[in-house]
């Protein structure tokens, strides 16, 4: 397993590979009866998956139209694609999502077959992760079945509070390309 | 657009906040506390978790009637 390198500088625009903490999902908004419900999903750490060239148009676009109004929003991103981060030894044991109601797939063992590929990234729809000892991140495990969008304009609010490091170009590629590989699968029928 | 020259782009060098949660290498006092290994700590607050709001809509237009 090799050690994810990450760098704690931020760079002046929402990166693909940043990691977030505390980011929230909207689940869902209904109301009955004059009573409004909204449920969240607040994940504690997240990683921006989004195409670098997508968040710097989206960055210089923003930019431009701020000093010149009536240049268009041709190159604006509405949504920025994230994948959460769990932690390692919750998700070995199927746990990790016991707190939204979910039961994963458990009992096993980082020593068990399955669990060493996992570490070591050979299969397609995880991506384990070993931060250095400066970072304040356990070793996790990406889902990439579990990506969902946030929206632009909150991680740049949230950002200054809620940045934690980014992981720099060659690791950061790895993942995306990993990501790719993974959501581009096709199921194709058994009969 | 060559993804590579998003490095030199400006760099704000700067500290990240303190994380709120709990983080590799911090104590706290959870009942299992003790069966985890002091590089494996973890806190049932850093699973997702959801969270459920609800509020009455008030109609302002009624009241006014």
């Amino acid at each position: 397993m090799i050690t994810t390198k990450v760098s704690k500088k931020r760079s002046v625009c929402i990166c693909q590979g940043d990691i977030y903490r505390d980011i929230e999902c909207l689940e869902y908004i209904k109301e009955e009866k004059g009573v409004l419900e909204i449920s969240k999903i607040s994940y504690p750490y997240v990683m921006v998956l989004s195409q670098v060239c997508d968040l710097r148009s989206d960055y210089l676009n923003r930019k431009e139209v701020k000093k010149k109004p009536e240049k268009t929003q041709d190159k604006f991103l509405i949504f920025a694609l994230v994948v959460p981060l769990f932690n390692a030894d919750q998700f070995i044991r199927g746990e990790h999502l016991s707190e939204v109601d979910l039961t994963m797939r458990g009992g096993m063992d980082w020593e068990s077959t399955e669990g060493n590929k996992i570490m070591n990234n050979q299969l397609p729809r995880f991506h384990y992760l070993e931060f250095p000892k400066d970072v304040n991140i356990v070793n996790s495990v990406m889902d990439f079945k579990h990506c969902f969008t946030v929206s632009i304009e909150t991680l740049y609010r949230l950002r200054a509070k809620n940045f934690v490091c980014t992981v720099p170009p060659l690791f950061r590629e790895d993942i995306s390309d990993r990501f790719a590989f993974y959501t581009a699968r096709i199921g194709l029928p058994e009969k | 657009m060559d993804e590579r020259k998003d490095d030199s782009i400006d760099h704000i060098v700067e500290k990240p906040t303190s994380p709120t949660l709990p983080t590799k290498g911090e104590k706290h006092d959870v009942p299992d506390y003790k069966e985890i290994e002091p590089d494996q700590k973890f806190h049932p607050l850093l699973k997702p978790k959801r969270i459920i709001l609800r509020a009455t809509i008030i109609n302002d237009n009624d009241k006014s009637k």
